[in-house]
């Protein structure tokens, strides 16, 4: 077998055993891997009506047939569970180097059963697989602990190979919007990962291995890999902008369309010149590149102090931000090095403390529920508030639960601004439309990750227009999903890479056979599995919905002045072409289409 | 005149795609970096690409952490040959020394040159 190391290790945590399966092939064929597979095989095994935070719940961390191949982008895992935030199915994907070496050490895919008694971590860097005790590293930061696990490895030479995704301490104190940092700078951040993984007293999964991945045509593969390789560095998003910028280069964008949202979604950020890409320069940033990738739109910072950490990305600059009203980029550098540390995801953090700030200002809570005035543009009071969610002291605890519980705690739920639950990234889906029928639709929640359609949005079609936003939107949900799924980094696709190039590495890595069509078929299956998911765990579609501001506030200023979302338009022509009924549930017929009914048929069987 | 593959490590972000390129271009069915004979050396955030030298005997009898700067570096960690003492640029499985080849004649045929965007891995004229 090329590709897949066709090996899933299953880890019970109740009773410390563990065993080595194959990986179904039909699995392999029909969800591929990463995402697709992660998500077969949480919907198989569990009842989605489940509390996500019980031991019940299954932690799936898995990684895809080009992850670690030297496929371009060729890096991803994602994280999947029953989300402790949404409810929903939650696949968060991330980057760096962890994927591969989990293929090195024997996998493809990790699925952590049951609750630890104690705490734990998890060690899979010695050719065996063990359960150690976490006692010394429970409380410790994500940098603390990954530091300290490396420092203990008794061999130097394999402390360097070693990859590790641990979580902080708002994973063990199962704030909702808990994130698995992994090799240090990376995360699997939406969805409250964390939290199910702090639900299993599982601290840290240290993985190394020196297992090949078989790749089936070698030397045609390389040859393909390098022309895209030459097409990376002629294309200028690719060779400039992104190497120099990182995605913070589509803040300047967002704010030119009018859609750079601003203390929770009340006004926009017309002049982002503080926050930007360009700002983000001015820190000397040093560059970053995860497994594989001949783009490299990552950067290290450091601001204030020696400690170098990731810069922020588009979506942790709209959140940290311009959302809490602070445009500065050294503030949004300290608090994104906070979220990291604490593991927690930087857009819900951003946006719950955004919806707090509102609610303090509108008066919705008594100053002393806080113990100090929060007001918007205070970038002290966000790096504390982080620090008190993640430990969930105080007003902090409040906040860990999410924007939506703090908005309905105080009354107000119209001031949370989010789609199931989950906050929406930095991009106002009034000016951007396609960006809002996405957020309303994800099945995991809103999230670039899940379907980008910016790029399009910005360079190609008319933003605030709603012709043809259905259709680019499904298009790119199912890319999306086989991206994840195959292991491929979305932002390839800003060196304008999409399915010929995936079908290319795929066929010469694999050899299955599966053609364009098959990955785009696998694409859609993917996520129309997790919409059922999705609606046998009781999430109704009229979940599909944007907040209340969205739809009934007008823009008050820049160009897309006076729109709203015109979601209720879009919606109906993207259920049609889903194949979808007017309740958000695929039809008998799209189901069968996509040979889901058995599975289906087995999951209510249950 | 001839070539030669030029590190500048200032210039490396880390993305280890160098590693990938050599363990292909040298398996016939697979990719592995632990096989590979070039290696991203990492020193705390700074990436260090370093080619595999010759495989020697000797073992050195030196401190081998030297300060630049205010920082720490373990040399030994840099240095391009493998040793009694360390298991870099080795199979893993056997244990045979690795060492780089540029992809065979001429040097222009250095895959991890070629898989190298950051411009960190070039090739110099330099004279014989």
């Amino acid at each position: 077998m090329a590709g897949w190391t066709g090996k899933v290790l299953r880890v019970d945590l109740g009773n410390g055993t563990f065993q080595t399966e194959p990986m179904d092939p039909q699995s392999r064929s029909l969800y591929i891997g990463g995402r697709g597979a992660g998500v077969k095989l949480l919907y198989d095994e569990i009842d989605p009506r489940v509390d996500p935070l019980s031991p019940a719940n299954k932690l799936i961390l898995s990684a895809g047939p080009l992850t670690g191949t030297g496929a371009i982008t060729g890096c991803l895992f994602s994280a999947v569970a029953k989300s402790p935030l949404t409810g929903c199915i939650a696949s968060s994907p991330s980057q760096g180097f962890f994927g591969t070496e989990l293929k090195h050490a024997g996998y493809d895919m990790l699925v952590l059963e049951g609750k630890a008694e104690a705490p734990v971590y998890l060690d899979i860097s010695k050719g065996k697989v063990e359960l150690v005790p976490a006692g010394h590293l429970w409380g410790l930061n994500t940098f603390q602990t990954e530091d300290l696990i490396k420092a203990r490895m008794h061999d130097k030479w394999k402390a360097l190979d070693t990859s590790i995704a641990c979580i902080g301490p708002a994973g063990e104190n199962l704030c909702r919007m808990a994130s698995i940092v992994n090799d240090r700078h990376w995360a699997a951040s939406h969805s409250g990962v964390g939290a199910v993984m702090g639900s299993k007293n599982l601290k840290a999964i240290v993985v190394n291995g020196v297992e090949d991945i078989y790749v089936a045509s070698a030397k045609p593969f390389m040859d393909v890999v390098l022309a895209y390789i030459e097409q990376t560095r002629a294309a200028p998003l690719t060779s400039r902008v992104l190497p120099e910028q990182g995605t913070a280069f589509l803040v300047e964008k967002l704010s030119e369309l009018g859609a750079l949202p601003a203390c929770n979604f009340q006004a926009i950020l017309v002049d982002s010149s503080s926050v930007d890409g360009k700002a983000l320069r001015r820190l000397s940033p040093r560059k970053m590149g995860c497994f594989s990738c001949p783009i490299g739109c990552e950067h290290l910072v450091s601001e204030g102090q020696d400690l170098e950490v990731m810069a922020p990305s588009l979506e942790v600059i709209g959140s940290l931000g311009p959302g809490c009203g602070v445009n500065n980029i050294e503030a949004v550098v300290r608090a994104n090095r906070a979220c990291l540390q604490m593991g927690l995801d930087p857009v819900s953090s951003g946006g719950t403390i955004a919806c707090a700030m509102e609610l303090s200002e509108a008066g919705a809570f008594p100053e002393e529920e806080v113990g100090f005035a929060l007001r918007f543009g205070d970038a002290e009071a966000v790096l504390k508030l982080l620090e008190l969610m993640a430990r969930r002291e105080g007003f902090g605890n409040v906040l860990a639960e999410g924007g939506r519980r703090l908005a309905g705690k105080y009354g107000r739920p119209d001031l949370f601004m989010g789609v199931r639950s989950q906050e929406m990234p930095g991009c106002d889906p009034r000016a951007i439309e396609g960006a809002g029928l996405h957020f309303a639709t994800a099945n995991s929640g809103p999230s670039f990750d899940s379907g980008d359609t910016l790029l399009t949005e910005i360079l190609g079609i008319n933003p605030s227009g709603v012709e043809g936003k259905a259709g680019l939107v499904k298009e790119a949900q199912d890319l999306s999903a086989l991206m994840e799924s195959v292991g491929l980094c979305r932002k390839m696709q800003m060196a304008g890479f999409s399915i010929p190039e995936v079908f290319a590495m795929m066929e010469m890595v694999t050899a299955s056979g599966m053609n364009d069509a098959d990955l785009m078929k696998a694409g859609e299956r993917i996520f129309n599995l997790e919409r059922m998911f999705n609606v046998r765990a009781g999430v109704e579609g009229g979940s599909d919905m944007l907040p209340r501001r969205m739809l009934d506030e007008p823009l008050k200023e820049g160009i897309a002045m006076g729109h709203v979302s015109r979601l209720p338009e879009m919606i109906a022509e993207y259920r049609g072409l889903r194949g979808w009924d007017e309740r958000g549930t695929p039809s008998e017929r799209k189901l069968d289409e996509l040979g889901l009914t058995d599975a289906v048929a087995a999951g209510e069987a249950k | 005149m001839t070539l030669k593959i030029k590190v500048d490590h200032s210039k490396c972000n880390g993305c280890r795609h160098c590693e990938a390129a050599c363990a292909l271009y040298h398996s016939e069915d697979g990719v592995n970096t632990h096989r590979s004979r070039i290696r991203v050396i990492k020193q705390g955030e700074e990436f260090f690409p370093v080619l595999a030298g010759p495989y020697t005997e000797a073992k050195c009898n030196v401190t081998n952490v030297i300060r630049i700067g205010g920082k720490e570096y373990d040399m030994c960690a840099l240095c391009v040959a493998s040793c009694p003492v360390k298991p870099v640029f080795r199979e893993p499985d056997t244990d045979i020394p690795l060492k780089c080849d540029h992809c065979g004649e001429p040097v222009t045929n250095a895959s991890c040159v070629k898989w190298c965007t950051s411009g960190a891995l070039t090739l110099v004229e330099e004279e014989d």
